[in-house]
């Protein structure tokens, strides 16, 4: 009788990191470097400024306090996030709701900024009309289309956890978006608007 | 010339100690950003590699 001489298949090893998570946090990485570069130019521009002239004279100056409110309703929406990330994984029959929370908090943000963004272009500030108006609207509207593509993909991903469908993955990469949204908009205020 | 031409020039100072400064506090932060995120990153994936190979100890 011939003996039968198998060879054992290596068990396959799981990825350390799956790949939609890394592929999000090297997206993250490339676009907080892109707010960097945006954020270094307005610092350099704004320290060579000559006294008086940032914001230039007849210009309006950005309203700060205002955007306080923005700010507070799009930091409460990461947290609201991560609080239904939490309820997701006890598969808690609310989860979806927080989820949409969250996001109406995010879409309150966008739109409030759009409002601020159609006085402002009332008052004279544009993208042509001085170096802050530029920054401004560069780095703002950089953020702004950011939070747009986050709204949506939070949106989708609401969509399929109301169905029972939503996956780990996405969701991950979908928190990690939003999360970046979030954390990258405190910086930018208190670089831009003061 | 037309003093309206210097007054948009937003790097009409740039000569200045502040705008100086800021150029070297930016470069700093632009050169270390990057390396941060990367050593986080590598971190993470130390991490992640260690808690897998634990759970596969464990489930021995």
């Amino acid at each position: 009788m011939e003996a039968v001489v198998t060879n054992p298949v290596p068990e396959r090893r799981k990825p350390v990191v799956p790949s939609a998570v890394l592929g999000t946090l090297i997206f993250v990485i490339a676009e907080v470097m892109f707010f960097a570069g945006l954020i270094s130019a307005h610092t350099i521009s704004r320290a060579g400024s000559l006294p008086g002239l940032w914001p230039m004279p007849g210009q309006p100056t950005l309203p700060a306090e205002a955007t306080a409110l923005n700010t507070v309703l799009l930091l409460l929406s990461g947290a609201v996030l991560f609080f239904g990330y939490r309820l997701w994984k006890k598969q808690s029959p609310v989860a979806h709701w927080v989820t949409l929370a969250a996001w109406g908090l995010g879409a309150a943000f966008v739109a409030l900024q759009g409002v601020e963004w159609v006085a402002l272009l009332s008052q004279g500030l544009t993208l042509r009309s001085s170096p802050l108006g530029s920054f401004f609207y560069l780095i703002v509207g950089g953020h702004a289309v950011h939070a747009l593509a986050a709204l949506v993909a939070m949106f989708w991903a609401w969509m399929q956890m109301a169905r029972g469908q939503l996956t780990s993955g996405f969701f991950f990469g979908v928190q990690t978006f939003w999360y970046f949204v979030v954390l990258m908009w405190p910086v930018i205020y208190a670089r831009v608007y003061f | 010339m037309n003093q309206l031409v210097l007054l948009a020039c937003a790097v009409c100072g740039a000569g200045e100690d502040r705008a100086s400064g800021a150029l070297l506090v930016m470069t700093i932060i632009i050169s270390l950003l990057p390396l941060g995120m990367m050593g986080g990153l590598i971190g993470y994936f130390v991490y992640q590699s260690r808690k897998g190979d634990q759970a596969a100890e464990d489930a021995k």
